[in-house]
């Protein structure tokens, strides 16, 4: 019930987007990065205000990257939603939500950090928690990182 | 009037972790602020990448000091349901108590941390004596003072003991009563009153806006709790207040939690009543094999919402592990607290959100490579120098003038 609340909701920017439910009550949603915002907006308009995370996956089989923004909604009857894009890995770029929700200045900081995504709008892209003096290109939790960023820091 | 551009940290004697502040102030007034994390970084998640489902609970119990409870139960519950195991009822509740526990712990040495701040030290040997009390309770429930691993993944590690239970039951009454003790002299004292009371305001739009989690929150009178969102464990059953306030500034901080000492003293009482009986755990075996599966787990620490993802692509190792801590969450807040605040406000502001650097910083990078050490030539050192120097004149001159 509250589920098709959630697809009508969706359907208006992205038509045959599914919402699935899974065994424990949180949905889950794919649509295509091109109406990330205003997917977003159509959400945070009908009541998911808050921004839990943004997760970032490399899928590297695939040869995708996967983001997921975790949303939790204000109305307590609505699930717990998570929407999925996926990019491809060689251009990682994704638009910003900053302008939505302010708190993912820093969630996406720390995305393009440890995988190297691009938003484009973000007002201060830049590295969270690594040193600043790594090179570009450097980002430790895609899959194929291998070594160390003390080598790459200290040369 | 021209602005000035004041660091703190990241060593200061106000921060008890490394993190720096950048303040443009003007005379003493605060105009902006930015912040700078990076400084106690472990490499987490990549870590738990290379573990199994079990020794990967040991890793992140450590991602805290205070809530590791909060931590070791989110990942458990997290994997228990990446498993399919449902973890017995009494290993629940032996949870659950060390989750209450812990943020009667947690609270208590925040008020601490909060009066010491403050410059009100009588209080915080008050507050820290009574933490005593929490910590020896841990001793009895789990044979562990601090980092206390109490959960493991398929319900408890530890059963308890009517004994203990009674001990429990009669602690959690002195909790309450020395709670009462201190909301009572936080609201007499002028002094406190003066010093928390409009400073550090977070309004409720900007709570909300900002996505500020745990007693942050509902001091500014957003109803926010996992507890009440999305019942887990056993809180469905388990009767408790949730405590807003609307004022949003330090001292509604404050009573919030102290508030927050007396339901936890509550659930910990309600708990001893209604103890099940049965077995505490279903075993598993150590090399347990997952399916292809993704979970969001999600508790409600001290400090606000906790929230793990896992994918597993099937096997004996998870593909990836994401988590949110709290205060990674309510850093924004700060710089919305702060802003238009004194340099003076600064240690009270910050410390009000109650920060665990230790905990928000715990994502990425583990050094393979061994035994290789580098030392730099001080020539070396002089040209990066200049180096950085050259490249980021530009931003230093505009930060200067």
């Amino acid at each position: 019930m509250e589920v098709r609340e959630v697809e009508e909701v969706i359907s208006t920017v992205e038509e045959g987007a599914k919402v699935e439910v899974d065994k424990w009550g949180r949905a889950w949603v794919k649509i295509s990065h091109s109406k990330l915002k205003e997917t977003l907006k159509a959400l945070r308009d009908k009541g998911y205000t808050h921004l839990s995370a943004i997760t970032g996956v490399d899928l590297i089989d695939d040869n995708i990257l996967e983001v997921l923004y975790h949303l939790l909604p204000e109305r307590k009857d609505l699930p717990y939603l998570t929407v999925r894009v996926t990019i491809p890995r060689d251009k990682p770029v994704l638009p910003s939500v900053t302008d939505l929700f302010p708190v993912a200045l820093l969630y996406e900081d720390e995305v393009y950090d440890m995988l190297g995504i691009k938003f484009t709008g973000h007002p201060d892209l830049r590295r969270l928690f690594l040193p600043e003096e790594l090179p570009e290109g450097v980002h430790p939790l895609r899959k194929d990182f291998k070594g160390s960023i003390y080598k790459e820091v200290v040369k | 009037m021209s602005s000035f551009n004041v660091y703190i940290g990241p060593i200061h004697p106000a921060l008890k972790e490394p993190i720096g502040f950048t303040f443009e102030v003007e005379g003493e007034k605060i105009v902006k602020a930015n912040v700078n994390l990076g400084y106690n970084h472990r490499g987490i998640e990549k870590l738990l990448e290379s573990k199994t489902w079990l020794q990967g609970a040991f890793v992140a119990e450590h991602v805290c000091g205070i809530c590791s409870g909060a931590h070791h139960g989110c990942y458990c519950q997290g994997v228990e349901e990446v498993l399919d195991i449902e973890p017995p009822k009494r290993g629940l509740f032996i949870r659950t108590i060390s989750w209450e526990l812990e943020r009667i712990h947690s609270h208590l040495l925040w008020l601490g941390v909060f009066f010491h701040e403050s410059g009100f030290d009588t209080l915080f040997m008050y507050t820290w004596r009574d933490r005593e009390r929490t910590m020896d309770l841990f001793e009895e429930l789990s044979g562990r003072r601090v980092v206390y691993s109490l959960s493991t993944v398929g319900g408890a590690r530890r059963d308890v003991s009517e004994a203990f239970l009674s001990k429990l039951k009669r602690q959690a009454r002195y909790f309450r009563e020395r709670a009462d003790f201190y909301e009572r002299l936080v609201l007499n004292d002028t002094t406190v009153l003066a010093r928390f009371s409009n400073v550090g305001i977070l309004s409720r739009e900007d709570a909300l806006a900002l996505s500020a989690v745990g007693p942050t929150a509902r001091a500014s009178g957003v109803l926010k709790d996992v507890r009440y969102e999305e019942p887990y464990g056993i809180y469905e059953e388990t009767p408790f207040r949730i405590i807003t306030r609307r004022e949003g500034d330090a001292l509604a901080k404050t009573l919030v939690r102290i508030e927050e000492i007396k339901v936890s003293a509550e659930i910990l009482e309600w708990m001893a009543d209604h103890m099940p009986g049965g077995d505490v755990k279903v075993k598993i075996p150590p090399l347990a094999k997952a399916p292809p599966v993704e979970v969001i787990s999600r508790v409600e620490a001290p400090r606000g919402e906790l929230l793990y993802y896992f994918k597993s692509t099937g096997g004996t190792r998870p593909y990836r592990v994401k988590i949110r801590t709290p205060t990674l969450a309510n850093i924004l807040p700060i710089i919305k607290m702060i802003e238009g605040g004194y340099i003076a406000d600064i240690p009270i502001v910050v410390a009000s959100i109650d920060p665990c650097i230790a905990c928000c910083e715990r994502v990425t990078i583990v050094d393979k490579d061994k035994g290789e050490k580098k030392v730099i030539p001080k020539r070396e050192l002089i040209r990066y120098s200049k180096e950085w120097f050259k490249r980021n004149l530009k931003e230093l001159r505009g930060e200067r003038l």
